[in-house]
This record gives structure tokens, C-alpha cells and sequence, in this order.
């Protein structure tokens, strides 16, 4: 890594630490809820990097639908990937809230169920691209299947959301419903979350580079050994 | 005056082993290509590639000086190692059914005329799910020629055949050749192909080498 | 031309196979009758059931039937590469997802036929609306689910865990046709058509995923 991205990553970090201290000491616990609000923090910026990321899957597959190149098949798998990660920290978080405030593990409420179909959406993605071992048969098949479950999700939504709607709105559409410190620290952990994820998205991607280029590597080697053999043995 | 076929830096890998390294090739009109190589060196991949039924990772692939297209495609013939064929059906009925997908005009006369050929015609009514391999690789050869290809793929093409069925491969492969068509043949039998004027190239790290040279 | 030429080639090659082997079509019918028997015995009849608690049985039955219909078809085509050969067809390559996609729906309405009347009599289950409406969310719920399935089980030609992959893929994907298909018949056990929206999503779903394959496949059919 070059010096700028050492600096990125350390600067990425003392934000780290800076959205601990605003999560669990700097906001205040909420009038009802009390101190479990602090969930929230992790629970929605978690949302946040896993929504991001399923679209930023979606749109680099239909990229390299078209412009076939490696690098953006790559970045699509790995952010699926992060993307599974998150949603089940979403899931996680959100019931032990569920738990603290609705009394309840689990409700059938509409966000909640388009977040479990998202997460069983793209574990399909995962074991799809695993199964197949042909690399670009690989990357079109996923690239055509991310952009489809993109295209269904909000399909999914709009249907449960009909089906049945308790979820708590924390951003309507007269903005947020919070006082300022907390919209501060969540938009804060956004923030945070959403570097985290980039950081992530770009060493998996440079490890994955790394780790075709070794295979390929291997395969000169083991080419030019048969080739030595054949030379020997003739 | 375009190549029939014409592969420029192909590049292929499946998993993480790359199978096609940058290999080129040329086949003109009236040729017939011996592509040798040894067991895994990737003849079959660069048979489905240079078909157009796999997509290499980089490199192009042209058929008679175009990209490959639908339309292009029914002047290609592809033979491999799996037959195409249907278990469930006749082999009257599968080459029925491969007439109609390339609307050959009196399908059934065709038809008939193949299974005679390849002599399959008394076991025409049989599903070719019972045949054995011999009978399969002969009704998967006249499936083969039956649209009359200009381009022709043939993966072992020999494997499984007698000395008649073989004879007659050869007999149309040179007739075809004659009529100006192009044929890319993997074959170990070399014996069975002989009196054909036939042009090696060799399949090894991934590149294609003209001749049959160490 | 060309594509409705090699499209009924496809379809009737489809039909003549599986009236040929038609004691795999009857097997797994017999399994989805099994099934529905079971249900009316450990529900003891639908008559402690919600309407929606009935639509949602009986369409998770036809889903079952459908998948049924996808495997078997699927391994058909695999024997000795006939689904690699058809990439070779001298038209769009959608020709094949299309053609899936006519011969799976045949199959299943057949199934339907003799699924769904006797699911309502051994649940008990009495329909107080006439049989057109019916049969028109039947077809467009089974065709949506036919759609996603056919294009599921392209995606997932090559892939080495592809029968459990494709309930994992279809399932999740079709939960928008599945409320749809479920609101729209419980509402016609009470006797009326369901709400406007649901029909909406079941034909948007349809719509949607009978043209975006075929705007993809091309891609998808290579191997």
C-alpha cells in the first residue's frame, strides 16, 4: 500500500474510536428507550453498508456485463460478500433491540422481512459464484443474478410492506426524528461504516488480484516443469 | 478473402487453472487443421471456445470475418465428446428435431438419407438412450453434418467408430474439404485419416505451434 | 421466423419426451397428491384454518409440484450434453429460456388440474367464486414461477451444488409473486376478487421476468 491509503486507513481509525465515544458517551439515551438507542448506531449504519453494498453489486456486475473487464466482476463478488457480513449484523443487532423494545425476537414487520429475503438473496449469491468453476462463467452468472435480485428487492419491499407494515421510522420525510446530537452520531457512523467498507472492499479485491496472479504463476511453473520433463525424458 | 475462422490471442481459464494462453490460429477455405496436444492441454476448451459456446476471457474469435452471431451460427458444425443427443427420443427422432431447428428444406428425406448413411436406419424407431457407444457416435456424427456446416469442429470424431463408419468420416471429411470448408479435427487416430491433407498444430502451455515439433 | 421455427421445435421435442417418460411426470404428481392428503390429515381439514393459511398451503404445493417439473427436465437435457448442443441454435439464445419456459408452464397446469380440485375437496376447502378467476391466477402465478425457475436453472447450468442452489435462488426471488398469488386466492375463498394491488404485483412480477432474460440470456447460455 502506498503512503496516502496508510494515511486514509489511520485517519479511518481515530474515526473509529471518535464514533465509540459519540455511540456509548457523548448522545444521550433516547426518553423511552433508554440506552438500548445506542443499538441503533451499529444497527442502522450496518444497514447502510449492506444496502450500499448489494447496490454497488448490482451496478458493477451490469458494468462488467459490458465491459468484461476483471477488476469490476471482482469488486461486485467482494462486495456481496461484505454485503452477507452486514446483513447478518443487521439481523443480529436489530432483534436483540427487537428484544429489549418489542418484547419480541423476531415480528413479521416488512423491514424486517425484506432484510432476511436480502440475506438469503445474496448467500445465494455467494454459493453460486463457488459452485462454478469456469472464472467468466463465474462473473456473467453472478453479474446477471445480482442485477436481477437488485431489480427484485424493491419489488420484495413495496409486497411485504402490503402485507403488513411496526417498524420504527427513525427519517421521515420532515427529516429526522431525533434530537441533533444523535442525528450527528449516527450520520457519523455512516460515515465510519461506510469507510470501513470501502477499506475492506479494496484489500479483498487487491488479495483476490494477488491470489489469481499466484494461480497463474503456478500454472507457468508447472507448465515449464512438464516441459523440462518432456525435454528429459525424450 | 476472410478466414473461415480466425482466433487471435484467446485466453481461457476455468478455475483457477488458465487452459488457453494467447492462442492464435487461421482456417482457410479447404482446410482441415489436425490440432495435437497432450491429455488436458485444452483442445476441448479451445473446440468450445473457438464454437462459440464458451467465452474466452480475452482475445477475439471470427468466423468467416465476423464476430460470432445467431445467424453465423448455423454454419457451424461442433461434434465433442458428449452427443447432443436427446435419450428420451428416436434417432429419428432426434435428427427430426435437429432438421427443424435448422430448417432444412424436406427434413424427412435428409433425415432418412443420414440414418442410411451412417446405417442406423433399421434402428431408427430405437430410443438412443439403448444404443451403445458406436451407434451413438455415428447418429452424433450425421446430427453433425447434417445442416451441411462450412466450419466443422470435431472432438475424437473416431472414438468408437468401426473400420466402415470410419471410412466413411473420412470419405466426407474430404468431400467437404473439396466443397471449400474449414474443419478443425482433434483425433488420435491418425491412421483412419491419413490420405486427408491435413495441417498439424500443436496445443501446448496454452498456445497453438504450427507443425508437429518438440 | 427463425426463433418461433426453433421455438416449437423445442416445446414439442419437450412434450414428446414427456409423454414418453410419463411415469416420472406421474411419479411426482402422485408425490404432490401424497402431500396434499397429508396436509388434510395433520390440518384434520382446512376448517381451523385462515383462508390466507389455506391459499398459502396450496400454492407452496404447486410451487413444490413446479419445482419438481424443473429437475426433471433438467436432467433430461443434461444427458449427454443436449443443453450444451442447444447453444448452437441458429437464433437468439432467449429462444431457450422462452421454450423452457412454455413447456414448464404446460407441465405444471396439468398438474394443477388435478392438484388444485383435489386439494379443495380433501381440505374441505369451498371456493365461493366462479372458476374463471381462478384459472386466471393459477396461470399468471404459475407463469411467473415457471419464468424465474427457468431462468434460476440456467444460472445455475454449471454449477456443481445446482439442485439445492435453485430453491435457495427461487424461493426468496419469487416472494413478491407468492404474497400476490396468496392475498388474490384467499380473497376468492371469501368470495371476491383481491385487492387491485396484488394483481398489480403478480403481473408486474410476470411481466418483469418474462422479459429480462430475455434481454439477458444471451449472456447466461454460453457455458
Amino acid at each position: 500500500m502506498k503512503k496516502w491509503q496508510w494515511t486514509l486507513v489511520a485517519l479511518l481509525g481515530i474515526g473509529m474510536i471518535i464514533s465509540q465515544y459519540m455511540d456509548f458517551i457523548a448522545s444521550p439515551p433516547e426518553a423511552q428507550m433508554g440506552n438500548v438507542v445506542r443499538i441503533m448506531y451499529f444497527h442502522v449504519a450496518s444497514a447502510v453498508v449492506a444496502f450500499t453494498a448489494f447496490g454497488v453489486t448490482a451496478l458493477l456486475g451490469l458494468i462488467y456485463l459490458v465491459r468484461k473487464k476483471w477488476i469490476w466482476d471482482q469488486l461486485a463478488r467482494v462486495s456481496a460478500e461484505i454485503g452477507v457480513v452486514y446483513t447478518t449484523f443487521v439481523l443480529i443487532s436489530g432483534s436483540i433491540w427487537g428484544d429489549a423494545v418489542w418484547n419480541t425476537w423476531w415480528t413479521w414487520d416488512p423491514t424486517l422481512t425484506t432484510t432476511l429475503i436480502l440475506w438469503f438473496l445474496y448467500l445465494a449469491y455467494i454459493l453460486l459464484r463457488a459452485s462454478i468453476a469456469d472464472r467468466e462463467r463465474a462473473a456473467k452468472v453472478a453479474s446477471v443474478y445480482g442485477f436481477i435480485a437488485a431489480i427484485d428487492i424493491p419489488i420484495i419491499h413495496q409486497s411485504v410492506t402490503w402485507w403488513r407494515g411496526i417498524h420504527p421510522n427513525v427519517i421521515t420525510a420532515q427529516g429526522f426524528n431525533m434530537p441533533p446530537i444523535m442525528v450527528f452520531t449516527l450520520l457519523f457512523s455512516f460515515l465510519v461504516f461506510l469507510g470501513l467498507y470501502s477499506v475492506i472492499l479494496w484489500i479483498s479485491t487487491m488479495m483476490a488480484k494477488d491470489r489469481d496472479e499466484l494461480s497463474d504463476l503456478r500454472e507457468l511453473a508447472r507448465n515449464a516443469l512438464a516441459k523440462y520433463d518432456e525435454r528429459v525424458g525424450s | 478473402m476472410n478466414h473461415l475462422l480466425e482466433l487471435v490471442g484467446v485466453q481461457k481459464s476455468l478455475g483457477h487453472r488458465s487452459v488457453l494462453n494467447g492462442a492464435d490460429l487461421t482456417i482457410d477455405a479447404g482446410e482441415i487443421v489436425w490440432m495435437v496436444g497432450r491429455n488436458g492441454s485444452g483442445k476441448t476448451t479451445l473446440i468450445k471456445v473457438a464454437a462459440g459456446m464458451s467465452t474466452p476471457g480475452k482475445g477475439t474469435v471470427l468466423w468467416f470475418g465476423n464476430r460470432p452471431s445467431s445467424r453465423l451460427r448455423s454454419r457451424i458444425g461442433v461434434l465433442l465428446d458428449e452427443s447432443f443427443l436427446y435419450g428420451e427420443l428416436t434417432a429419428e427422432e432426434n435428427l427430426l428435431y435437429y432438421a427443424k431447428i435448422y430448417g432444412l428444406k424436406d427434413a424427412r428425406k435428409q433425415v432418412h438419407d443420414g440414418l442410411e448413411q451412417v446405417r442406423l436406419h433399421r434402428d431408427k424407431h430405437v430410443l438412443v438412450k439403448a444404443f451403445s457407444k458406436g451407434m451413438k457416435q455415428r447418429l452424433a456424427i450425421a446430427r453433425t453434418f447434417l445442416h451441411q456446416p462450412e466450419v466443422l469442429f470435431l472432438d475424437e470424431p473416431y472414438d468408437g467408430l468401426d473400420a466402415a463408419s470410419s471410412q466413411l468420416l473420412t470419405f466426407w471429411l474430404e468431400n467437404l474439404q473439396k466443397a471449400g470448408a474449414g474443419i478443425l479435427l482433434v483425433s488420435h487416430e491418425a491412421n483412419a485419416f491419413r490420405e486427408l491433407p491435413v495441417r498439424t498444430v500443436k496445443l501446448a502451455q496454452g498456445r497453438l505451434i504450427e507443425g508437429d515439433s518438440q | 421466423m427463425i426463433f418461433w421455427r426453433v421455438l416449437w421445435s423445442m416445446v414439442g421435442k419437450d412434450l414428446r419426451i414427456e409423454w414418453r417418460t410419463k411415469q416420472l411426470f406421474i411419479s411426482s404428481l402422485s408425490f404432490a397428491l401424497l402431500l396434499v392428503f397429508l396436509m388434510g390429515l395433520v390440518l384434520y381439514g382446512s376448517s381451523n384454518m385462515t383462508h390466507f393459511a389455506d391459499a398459502g398451503l396450496l400454492w407452496l404445493l404447486i410451487m413444490m409440484a413446479g419445482l419438481f417439473s424443473l429437475n426433471r427436465q433438467d436432467d433430461k437435457e443434461r444427458w449427454d450434453g443436449a443443453i450444451y448442443g442447444a447453444t448452437m441454435v441458429p437464433t437468439d439464445r432467449s429462444v431457450l429460456f422462452y421454450a423452457r419456459v412454455m413447456s414448464h408452464l404446460l407441465f405444471v397446469v396439468v398438474m394443477e388440474v388435478v392438484l388444485v380440485p383435489l386439494y379443495s375437496v380433501v381440505l374441505g376447502t369451498s371456493i365461493q367464486l366462479a372458476w374463471g378467476p381462478i384459472i386466471l391466477v393459477l396461470l399468471m402465478g404459475t407463469l411467473g414461477f415457471v419464468a424465474v425457475g427457468a431462468l434460476l436453472t440456467s444460472l445455475a447450468l454449471t454449477s456443481s451444488l445446482r439442485e439445492i442452489l435453485v430453491p435457495i435462488m427461487i424461493f426468496p426471488l419469487s416472494v413478491p409473486l407468492l404474497l400476490g398469488v396468496v392475498e388474490v386466492t384467499s380473497s376468492m375463498l371469501q368470495g371476491n376478487w383481491g385487492k387491485g394491488v396484488w394483481w398489480a404485483v403478480i403481473a408486474a412480477y410476470d411481466i418483469l421476468f418474462l422479459v429480462l432474460p430475455g434481454l439477458l440470456y444471451d449472456f447466461i447460455a454460453e457455458v
